[in-house]
């Protein structure tokens, strides 16, 4: 199937975006058409329409990637489109099998747990989820299984040449400020974490095997907690199994998962200090105590017993400070403090370079540091003062670029607070939804609790939370650049707002 | 003040002390005055009160001189402590008078008063001497007065100063107190503010409030403050008359005050026109009155309800907090517009608070900067406020800024969520509090109670969130660090500032 550098393809169109999202629509197709044979194995219902629906997004995929190709040079705005692109190729292509099995009422619903699913949010509009064919349920945990480490990560490892293109490529979707290679050529970098990726899926399933699971929750959970997505196959998510053995379990499982891929691959190269030596780790797991700590004395505080705090705080903490959201206990119950203090946990995300969410680990850090050295720069006016983490210098442009992340990203909860209020929400619930949908977390606060599902909002509502689901997934430039583009192709010659070219006045002579 | 000894000592926080003490203690002795006519009991305590600090004040001020130039860290640990003896001398008054019968209750309300936030716990104003309405008014109107003053002789510092048009924005290393352009700077502060109240009485008066309602009304709303001396507010004169002047004052209030004071005197009116912030900022007003008051109409959208929308919206983004309807029974939307409105503040020197408009578009630039730096990563571009370019090493700390403004607003709703209120109440008083406006949602929405209605526990919570939002953070923290070092300069400093 691929191509050599004898083939004659200038026939072909030489579209990034288009190419891209070809392959991962085949990507795509191959994971429904897995599904379907799960499904013919249970003996299910939905053999023919989950076939069916491979075949179309196979079909779909296939003609996208045969009649395009990776064009001569690549710009910068040209990656981000790709990335974007392929995202939306995924996410219909991802809705198909719903669609085909008559799983919702609404053609939306569909998109919404696709969306949901590939951002690795898993907030779910399915109920009962339980009566759902075992087909669809694996589908939907493969969907978070992709997502995870990312469609387009698994497009570069096929992609033949891509030179500096695909290390952007790869930067535009891998979440956190910078990602590092793991190898001189960027499809082995991808290929690497891939196999780190899966890996690590196959050890997960082995563990929730030998804590009690059976055989297809064990495989769909180890999908859904590498990815640090959070879907679940039963209506009470984690609490179905109330096992202490299944919660420690995933607790060590999600806080691996929302580690750096790059220590996990020194790790299996016989580096285990590397966890030790890295300090955003360190940082990491004091952040993981400190959470706990508190979480645990405020439910003390307020009546919980201490073996139920410890099981429900270290738990809750885990899952929304690795953005996966699984659900043990209904925490919009707890007492208003423990419940604010989940929703920073939302804010922050887990390390770079991971499958987690939110702002990531690294970024609220720079933001922290940034801070307090402004108060040291107020009482030494003169002295110099370096932004360090970890013992190496930030530069100037890094905090730049983090601190305009850290701004989108609180910008863009505030918008889609503002927005779910208007369309009739209340504020907690809108709230509690945005920072969910942004740092892909999955339940939120209010209505939207780890008890309840998405159905609580109106339609409209839920459009607005699949858009942030995917800003928060691609880590906000990927969807601004491309909408800013979009809106200067739509408008030619008339709006320039991403040119650097210097104005000239009309009055001004040439 | 040049007749004095030469050989004072020279100690900045002594003397801008002993300042505030003889400021505090003249506004007592006219509060005594105003209210004389009306209840001699209670204007007797205040003139005791302010007799035995004036003469503590002068008494420091003929002892001790500033500095010409100061450190940042003693002229925040002298602003800090001048603004903890105002207030102290306001709580020593409430108790003396009797109008409140616990200390933290006078301390609650003399801190919301000098950090001009709305948050009263007066329950019943109308029962009040007049003399105390009038004190409680020049809290606010004293902290809107030192509010300005801070933004000649502190904000050079963090880089969003007063600037003259055409200079670049840029941080200073050192406070000059003592300069004919800081004293001319201050006197010009000064009298435009005179100017304004005088103004906003005139305007009240014409509008058909009495004499006495007009003035302390004025002073409440020129400050940005919002203390009210009738239970409802604005709601209790039922007059449009006098909520459109309320609307006006409350916009000054919000308003660059160096900025206006230039169109005054019509040298540079074009450079006023000019100021993105200014445009921003009536931008703001304009749009989110108009939202807000299309989300809140029932059934077609009557004038009523777009003067308590305009009114509700202005009162928000300039951080007054004067209330004419009890927004409370709104549906979350509108409500959380007021709520962000608040939180973005007003402009950059103005006795209004928040997080200010100048910062939110400079960071603007900063983001779109970034966007422009995806696509093209060798972009070189200035980032500019109007006409004038900001250095980086002003965004950087206005990145900072940001940082602790959300860090501070997350923290209090914390804090203020475990001392017993509910969520929405614990978030939107957390803002409130921050942006120094008061009015909120849930609990502290306005008519459902307010601050008295709170527990003891959330009150106490909800000082230090407005001392730290009305002196912009680092002077607070900074300064209170200085002040503790001083008193234990035996003990091992912290490394880290």
């Amino acid at each position: 199937m691929s191509t050599t550098a004898f083939d004659d393809d200038s026939w072909r169109l030489a579209n990034l975006a288009l190419h891209v999202s070809g392959l991962a629509l085949l990507f795509v197709s191959a994971g429904i058409l897995l599904s379907a044979i799960i499904e013919a194995g249970a003996g299910g219902p939905e053999v023919a329409s989950l076939t069916l629906a491979a075949a179309t997004v196979g079909a779909a995929g296939a003609g996208l990637w045969r009649f395009t190709r990776v064009p001569r040079r690549v710009s910068a705005g040209n990656t981000f489109l790709a990335v974007v692109a392929a995202w939306v190729a995924s996410a219909i292509g991802g809705a198909i099998p719903f669609v085909y099995a008559d799983t919702f009422v609404h053609l939306d619903d569909a998109l919404f747990e696709s969306v949901s699913g590939f951002t690795g949010t898993g907030s779910s509009v399915l109920v009962p989820i339980e009566g759902t064919p075992r087909g669809l349920l694996f589908w939907r945990s493969m969907t978070q299984f992709y997502g995870g480490m990312g469609m387009v990560v698994l497009a570069v490892t096929v992609l033949p040449f891509l030179g500096v293109g695909g290390m952007q490529l790869l930067r535009a979707e891998a979440p956190g400020p910078s990602s590092d290679r793991l190898a001189p050529r960027v499809s082995e970098t991808a290929k690497r974490l891939w196999y780190v990726y899966v890996g690590y899926a196959v050890v997960s399933a082995l563990v929730l095997l030998a804590v009690g699971m059976s055989l297809f929750d064990a495989v769909t959970h180890s999908f859904t907690v590498v990815s640090t997505g959070g879907l679940s196959t039963h209506d009470a998510s984690i609490g179905f199994f109330d096992s202490v053995a299944v919660e420690a379990a995933l607790i060590v499982l999600m806080l691996f998962g929302a580690t750096n891929f790059t220590l996990h691959w020194r790790a299996v190269r016989g580096d285990i200090g590397a966890y030790h030596r890295s300090s955003m780790f360190r940082w990491f797991m004091s952040v993981f105590v400190i959470a706990t700590v508190t979480l645990v004395t405020i439910l003390v505080a307020d009546g919980m017993a201490l073996p139920d705090a410890i099981r429900d705080g270290a738990f809750n903490v885990t899952t929304l400070l690795t953005s996966t959201g699984f659900g043990t206990a209904d925490f919009v119950q707890w007492t208003p403090a423990a419940q604010l203090l989940l929703l920073a946990l939302m804010f922050s995300g887990g390390m770079a370079g991971s499958t987690s969410g939110g702002m990531k680990l690294i970024r609220v850090r720079v933001m922290l540091n940034q801070a307090l050295r402004e108060f040291r720069r107020v009482r030494h006016p003169r002295a110099v003062f370096p932004l360090k983490i970890g013992g190496g210098a930030v530069g100037g442009d890094i905090l730049a670029s983090v601190a305009a992340f850290a701004m989108l990203y609180v910008l863009s909860i505030i918008a889609s607070t503002i927005a779910l209020t208007l369309l009739g929400t209340d504020l907690i619930t809108s709230a509690g939804a945005s920072a969910s949908a942004l740092g892909n977390m999955g339940p939120g606060l209010g209505d939207a609790g780890p008890a309840s599902n998405y159905l609580v909002f109106s339609r409209p509502a839920r459009g607005v939370i699949m858009v942030g689901m995917l800003t928060g997934r691609l880590e906000m430039f990927p969807i601004v650049v491309s909408v800013v583009r979009l809106v200067t192709v739509l408008s030619p010659g008339r709006l320039r707002p991403l040119s650097t070219e210097p104005r000239r006045r009309v009055d001004q002579p040439a | 003040m040049t007749t004095f000894r030469r050989d004072r000592v020279e100690s900045t926080p002594a003397f801008l002390a002993g300042g505030a003490i003889v400021i505090a203690a003249s506004g007592l002795e006219l509060s005594a005055l105003v209210g004389a006519s009306d209840d001699f009991r209670a204007s007797a305590p205040l003139a005791l009160t302010g007799l035995i600090a004036a003469l503590v004040g002068v008494a420091l001020l003929y002892r001790y001189r500033p500095s010409p130039r100061e450190t940042p860290a003693t002229a925040f640990a002298s602003v800090v402590l001048a603004w903890l003896v105002l207030a102290a001398i306001s709580t020593v008054a409430y108790l003396a008078v009797g109008t409140f019968e616990q200390v933290d209750e006078a301390a609650f309300e003399s801190v919301s008063g000098l950090s001009t936030t709305a948050l009263s716990v007066l329950t019943d104003p109308e029962a009040t001497p007049n003399a105390v309405l009038f004190w409680r008014a020049l809290t606010q109107w004293i902290g809107g007065l030192l509010a300005l003053w801070a933004v000649v002789a502190i904000f050079p510092i963090l880089g969003v100063g007063n600037r003259q048009t055409g200079e670049r924005y840029h941080a200073r290393s050192r406070v000059v107190l003592r300069s004919r352009q800081t004293r001319r700077a201050l006197t010009r502060l000064t009298s435009i503010y005179l100017t304004l109240t005088a103004m906003g009485i005139v305007l009240f008066a014409a509008a058909g409030m009495n004499l006495f309602d007009a003035v302390t009304y004025a002073a409440t709303t020129i400050s940005s403050g919002g203390f009210s001396n009738h239970a409802g507010s604005f709601a209790h004169f039922d007059s449009a008359l006098i909520e459109w002047a309320g609307v006006g004052g409350m916009l000054l209030a919000g308003a660059n005050l160096a900025l206006l004071f230039r169109s005054l005197r019509g040298i540079t009116s074009g450079s006023v026109l000019r100021s993105a912030e200014l445009k921003a900022y009536l931008l703001a007003v304009v749009v989110l009155s108009i939202v807000v008051a299309f989300s809140t109409a029932e059934n077609g959208l009557d004038s009523t309800e777009l003067r308590h929308a305009t009114f509700s919206v202005t009162s928000m983004v300039s951080t007054t907090g004067h209330t004419v309807t009890g927004w409370g029974a709104w549906d979350d939307g509108p409500q959380v517009l007021l709520m962000i409105a608040a939180g973005i503040g007003a402009m950059s020197g103005a006795t209004g608070g928040g997080f200010r408009i100048a910062r939110v578009i400079a960071l603007s630039a900063s983001i779109r900067r970034e966007i422009v730096r995806q696509i093209h990563p060798r972009a070189v571009r200035a980032i500019k406020l109007g006409r004038n370019g900001i250095d980086d090493d002003v965004v950087d700390r206005m990145i900072g800024y940001q940082t602790v403004y959300l860090v501070t607003v997350g923290v209090g709703a914390l804090v203020l969520a475990a001392t017993g209120v509910d969520l929405v109440t614990a978030v939107s008083g957390a803002v409130s509090a921050v942006a120094t406006a008061g009015p909120a949602m849930g609990d502290l929405a306005p008519g459902a109670g307010g601050a008295s209605a709170l527990p003891d526990a959330t009150r106490l919570a909800l000082l230090p969130l407005m001392v730290l939002g009305r002196l912009e953070f680092s002077p607070v923290i900074v300064g209170v660090m200085t002040l503790l070092s001083a008193g234990t300069r035996r003990l091992p400093r912290r490394r880290w500032a």
